[in-house]
């Protein structure tokens, strides 16, 4: 990898995955708690999911707990693949660097 | 290409985040249980003060109901396509009452304050021990699971102990269970 996944590369988008990526396979964190994990208003962390919805890296779910609306979203197996790229991405240029003379 | 700086940097924010997310997963997963174990304990030391010839039924009534509900609740948390039980936090657990039972066999005979103590002292340093991994708010925890035992053991006698852990150790695990959702 030349340049940095661009999708994944943006700092709120970043933290999102970065968030998604420390639970479990199958789990999913709800709005709410990833806006507080994220630190982002709510409009922006909704505008950053579709993005990376649209990349296929999350999956959202959206449903009702008794009459509230609630929204769940999910790293994908492909999001997870592109995240572990990305993460090899930064290792490699630390370790280039530290290699190099 | 990004600078060896800007790398590290950005290698930092994402375990920073990582660790975050893992810690209010940590959180989240374990408050109902604590909540449960409150109730448990509180009926366990209540019974104990109620029923004083039949402490030992009470307590093995209330830890067999207690671990079979905890596990079913961890069962049901648990999505789809997730291991349904946890081996490790089982083993964990069995750890803790292993220790609890070597020091039973070493140090017997104890009277029933000394064993009253005992098992939340080491269930207390667990949950320290387990929230410098996973997240400090269980260190907080069990710090005052802790503290409240020694408090309770040295300044009340064997009746007023059992009164004393049956509301403040309840409450004290219940609250923690509703200040973990919380996070």
């Amino acid at each position: 990898m030349d340049q940095p996944d661009a999708i994944i590369h943006q700092p709120v988008r970043l933290k999102i995955m970065a968030a998604l990526k420390a639970l479990p396979p199958s789990e999913a964190l709800e709005f709410v708690r990833l806006k507080a994990l994220v630190g982002a208003t709510e409009g922006n962390l909704g505008a950053h999911i579709a993005t990376l919805e649209e990349a296929s890296y999350v999956e959202v779910e959206k449903d009702f707990v008794g009459k509230k609306p609630r929204t769940r979203v999910r790293l994908s197996k492909d999001g997870r693949r592109a995240f572990e790229d990305y993460v090899a991405y930064l290792r490699d240029i630390v370790t280039a660097s530290t290699a190099a003379p | 290409m990004l600078s060896r700086d800007e790398a590290t940097a950005t290698l930092e924010d994402i375990r920073k985040t990582e660790r975050r997310s893992f810690s209010a997963y940590g959180y989240k997963s374990a408050a109902p249980q604590l909540v449960w174990w409150g109730v448990v304990w509180f009926l366990g030391y209540g019974g104990t003060y109620l029923f004083p010839p039949v402490t030992n039924w009470i307590w093995l009534a209330v830890v067999v109901v207690g671990s079979t509900v905890s596990t079913l609740m961890g069962i049901r948390s648990k999505p789809k396509g997730e291991a349904k039980f946890s081996w490790r936090i089982f083993f964990t657990w069995l750890a803790v009452l292993a220790a609890i039972s070597s020091v039973l066999a070493i140090f017997a005979p104890f009277d029933g304050k000394q064993i009253g103590s005992l098992f939340p002292l080491f269930i207390g340093w667990a949950y320290v021990v387990i929230g410098i991994w996973l997240g400090g708010r269980f260190s907080i925890a069990g710090l005052a699971i802790v503290a409240l035992t020694l408090f309770g053991y040295f300044h009340f006698a064997a009746e007023a102990f059992v009164l004393w852990m049956a509301f403040f150790g309840g409450a004290i695990l219940i609250g923690t269970g509703l200040w973990l959702r919380s996070a």
